[in-house]
């Protein structure tokens, strides 16, 4: 699936990941592939995502938002931690 | 008629200041690329969240309340967010701006009363136009403007969204201009809060989402997200506009001087022309004399 990080000032990433683990204001949690379409509000925390080459990355963002539509995961947040 | 030595002095001088414009102009162009950028980048967030937004609203079920941003209340007090420029010579950017804001300012204050009316100066030549309209002196936006910053705006539009929840204000507005082309900029009066709400005429088939934890919260904090995206989007369309009417303003500097220097030079040979044709008649005039 391809995900993106959106932030008002830059586009953080985008690219295709295996899967991507996310801040949920009610708990982490993890989307892989074709997951149905969700929005979802997230908190403060780390997100963190595998790419296809296996290698994982987290960061940590603010708050925001998760869009899921077609297996395209676009996060929308407020600003990442530098 | 001004001396050959005065004229010489003068297109030296128009020189040096034609250097100085055109510097100046090529460095608001480099700013106003970045500003551009930052443009940019700022739109993809931006298509997102009003995407999601737009969604939500078509979407709305009854059972969601409409937000408590978006209510209209009787006009009481009314905060006024006006943007200008920390420096001058940007031709009449700074200039427009203010006499809006004076327009705005003297229109509330005739209808609500001299204290009911609070202004948000952003940018030093605001602010001396605020503190001459009656306002006391309030310096902390002004680093808003040199380095543009998500954050930045943020805290501003916190502030004001909290005095509004508050009910220590009933409306806010927006003074700025809006980045059309580089050669045009539109000065815009918006209403900032509250909220205009408005669900897109043709009714696209919402996708059916699963929604943690539920629309209600989301759509609850969807909403001051879009508030702080315009506050954002508002001031960096007033600093690529600055930059732009910068680049504009020292272009017309540098052509006017170009103009004046090709008038004084002809005027400069014309004198030394005069002045050789002169001094050969002497001399002629001279061994006529001495022949005779």
């Amino acid at each position: 699936m391809k995900l993106e990080i959106i932030t008002p000032e830059q586009v953080v990433f985008s690219g295709d990941v295996e899967l991507v683990s996310l801040p949920g204001i009610e708990g982490t949690f993890t989307m892989l592939d074709n997951h149905a379409p969700i929005v979802s509000a997230l908190k403060k925390g780390p997100l963190r995502y595998r790419k296809l080459t296996g290698e994982e990355v987290t960061i940590s963002v603010f708050e925001g938002f998760v869009e899921m539509n077609n297996n395209v995961a676009s996060v929308c947040v407020e600003g990442v931690e530098k | 008629m001004a001396s050959l030595k005065e004229i010489k002095g003068r297109i030296h001088s128009v020189k040096s200041t034609q250097k100085i414009t055109s510097a100046m102009k090529m460095v608001s162009s480099a700013k106003l690329r970045k500003a551009q950028k930052v443009i940019e980048n700022f739109l993809p967030y931006e298509q997102k969240l009003n995407a999601l937004l737009q969604n939500f609203l078509t979407a709305q079920e009854d059972d969601l309340h409409p937000s408590s941003w978006a209510e209209e209340r009787e006009l009481q007090r009314v905060a006024v967010v006006a943007f200008a420029s920390n420096s001058s010579l940007c031709g009449s950017f700074n200039a427009n701006v203010i006499r809006k804001m004076e327009q705005v300012v003297d229109s509330y204050r005739r209808q609500l009363g001299e204290e009911h009316v609070l202004l948000y100066p952003i940018g030093k030549k605001m602010q001396k136009a605020a503190v001459k309209k009656g306002f006391a002196q309030d310096a902390r936006f002004d680093g808003m403007l040199d380095k543009p910053s998500y954050e930045g705006s943020f805290e501003l539009s916190l502030e004001l969204m909290r005095m509004f929840e508050s009910g220590q204000v009933d409306r806010v507005e927006f003074i700025y201009h809006h980045f059309h082309s580089r050669s045009s900029q539109i000065l815009r009066h918006e209403t900032w809060l509250p909220i205009a709400l408005k669900t897109s005429e043709e009714r696209l088939t919402p996708t059916n989402y699963l929604v943690e934890p539920d629309k209600q919260s989301i759509l609850d904090s969807l909403i001051p997200k879009a508030l702080h995206l315009k506050m954002y989007a508002a001031l960096l369309d007033s600093v690529a506009s600055e930059h732009a009417a910068r680049t504009i303003a020292m272009q017309l500097a540098t052509d006017n001087a170009d103009e004046l220097l090709d008038e004084l030079s002809l005027q400069y040979n014309k004198l030394r022309q005069q002045a050789i044709t002169s001094e050969l008649l002497d001399i002629v005039g001279g061994s006529f004399g001495m022949n005779a």
